[in-house]
């Protein structure tokens, strides 16, 4: 298996800044004061929470945005394991940058 | 990043939940010092369990592994009064009570966990001896821990509003005069 790196730089290069998952549907406060902190290892109580600013059903969507993100960080360390075992290869000429 | 696992979700729907219920705020303040981890859910539907129903106490048989929630407070001893007091008034069994049937219903109805190793039962019957209470049976294999605070508060908002519809019931039938009480010179007099 060749891995064009080239090509990969360029698609790189392409992707837009955006979330690696689309965030329609999830509450703004779940995602932003609450998954978010807590993925990133905040400490929050339930008293800090709050309540007036979600419904109890925004809580079955955030945990759904929960799961897309971790298929799609899933991807994308497929990704790396694979680029991380292909074997280097000498190229056939000398190459100047 | 750290990955979050279903209870974490579950527990902040209790969280929700509770505090959405009209929680006093004692309640609210004991709720607040948990911290929003997974690990936090089981205690946390214990003591929600406890403030929903003021009266609950769990023991742990450890030959069975078998916990029992007792589930009493004083509304539900009122409902048990109440419903005595209907029975005798309308000539009618425990069985034939319709207030009876509509709560064992609904206790049916919000027992109905997501695991299967639970059973429950309820003593609401004043000729038994005991306390008056909605009993709970989980083993250890039990996890719907998170699914008990919703499903006894929407049992416990039930007895609130049964018992307000028995006693508005029983109020409205002692204010009627019995034909029979009224004489005969009233009756003239009416006319």
């Amino acid at each position: 298996m060749k891995l064009d790196l080239k090509l990969l730089s360029m698609r790189f290069s392409q992707a837009k800044d955006e979330p690696p998952v689309p965030t329609d549907g999830v509450n703004p406060y779940l995602l932003e004061k609450i998954l978010l902190p807590c993925m990133n290892g905040a400490v929050i109580y339930l008293g800090d929470i709050d309540y007036t600013a979600f419904d109890a059903e925004d809580i079955e969507a955030l945990a759904e945005y929960h799961d897309a993100l971790g298929r799609a960080e899933y991807k994308l360390k497929q990704l790396v394991e694979t680029v991380d075992n292909l074997p280097p290869e000498a190229g056939k000429a000398r190459m100047f940058c | 990043m750290e990955e979050l696992n279903y209870s974490f979700f579950s527990l902040l729907h209790t969280a929700k939940v509770m505090f959405d219920s009209g929680l006093s705020e004692t309640d609210k303040e004991n709720l607040g010092i948990w911290e929003l981890d997974a690990d936090n859910s089981y205690a946390v539907a214990m003591d929600a369990a406890g403030w929903i129903f003021r009266d609950t106490d769990i023991y742990f048989n450890e030959k069975h592994e078998m916990d029992t929630w007792l589930f009493g407070d004083p509304m539900i001893d009122t409902f048990c009064q109440l419903c005595q007091k209907y029975e005798q008034r309308k000539g009618i069994s425990e069985e034939e009570n319709p207030y009876r049937d509509k709560m064992e219903g609904c206790i049916r109805e919000n027992f109905r966990f997501s695991s299967y190793s639970y059973g429950y039962d309820w003593r609401q019957s004043l000729s038994k001896r005991g306390r008056k209470c909605v009993v709970l049976f989980t083993d250890c294999e039990f996890y719907s821990h998170d699914e008990l605070p919703k499903a006894l508060l929407d049992i416990r908002s039930l007895f609130l509003t049964l018992n307000q519809r028995m006693e508005a019931e029983l109020a409205e039938e002692t204010r009627i005069i019995p034909l029979s009480t009224v004489t005969a010179a009233q009756r003239k007099e009416a006319a």
